[in-house]
């Protein structure tokens, strides 16, 4: 099954709406964001928009790496 | 040890108090500290700290990209190509976005030189409500004290691919707190930044290096 970027983007923002108000994500010099601004920059595919989006995808690529690791 | 920490903007000021942590440890290691705190940490003072203590451990805190780390205000402190032979025959822990990717990598053109650092984003959740308490921030918390890892195991002697494992480590441990089913939605909007740290932090160049025996 093939996903369209328009479902991964709306994937990554249904994600995002689960940062609790009151927290920001950090993101180097690119500044500090709260849970709605990320929401627009995934939307209007703004740089930082991109990089959540590739942030989240590598989280999901990424999970059962760990998981399966040797602690 | 020399260590930098810029202190403009909230980031740079969570890096700035989590790294308490590492001066009280290096101070009771009897490590010679050089702390460049806030408008100390320029470039003027950072080369020539480094060129009068030598030091085999430098510290950096601050924003940066592929090919430079940055200072107070975001002064470029040392960039690829330009300065960087400053810091050959070190071992580099730099907590600043991306710079392994293109400093670190030239700066292992040195056999004697480490640098651990970031080949992508460095990223971490705070509370604004912490904002002017960073240290009792629980969110902040999950991501700095890893972080700050590497520099307490390298002071404890242990070689820089081992600092750098355990603190990987450590990110993990917190991965999997979790992952746990007591943690909420909102604690687990936490993961996706943690694995990237994880995935992006490298140990580059001589592994077995020590800064004490």
């Amino acid at each position: 099954m093939n996903i369209t970027t328009e479902e991964i983007k709306q994937l990554v923002i249904e994600r995002l709406r689960c940062i609790p108000v009151g927290k920001k994500i950090s993101i180097g010099a690119d500044g500090d964001f709260t849970s709605d601004e990320l929401i627009n920059f995934v939307e209007t595919n703004d740089k930082v928009g991109n990089k959540i989006i590739k942030m989240q995808l590598e989280y999901l690529r990424s999970l059962k790496d760990i998981l399966n690791q040797d602690s | 040890m020399i260590i930098t920490r810029p202190n403009h903007d909230s980031a740079t000021n969570y890096l700035f108090m989590w790294s308490k942590f590492i001066l009280e440890a290096a101070s009771k290691s009897k490590t010679t500290i050089v702390d460049l705190a806030g408008k100390k940490a320029t470039r003027d003072n950072f080369e020539s700290h480094v060129k009068k203590l030598k030091p085999n451990f430098i510290m950096i805190n601050g924003h940066g990209n592929k090919d430079f780390f940055c200072g107070q205000k975001n002064e470029i402190l040392v960039k690829k190509g330009d300065n960087d032979g400053v810091l050959n025959n070190t071992v580099v822990y730099a907590r600043s976005c991306s710079s392994a990717s293109g400093l670190g990598k030239a700066c292992i053109k040195n056999v004697n030189t480490t640098y651990i650092g970031y080949n992508a984003d460095y990223f971490f959740m705070f509370d604004e409500d912490k904002l002017f308490h960073p240290l009792e921030d629980n969110s902040a918390k999950m991501f700095l004290e890893p972080s700050n890892y590497v520099a307490l195991s390298l002071l404890k002697g242990h070689t820089a691919q081992e600092a750098n494992q355990r603190s990987k480590d450590e990110i993990r441990k917190n991965i999997l707190k979790l992952l746990a089913n007591t943690a909420t939605d909102g604690d687990q909007s936490m993961l996706p930044l943690m694995i990237s740290n994880y995935n992006h932090q490298v140990c580059l160049g001589n592994g077995n290096a020590r800064i004490r025996e």
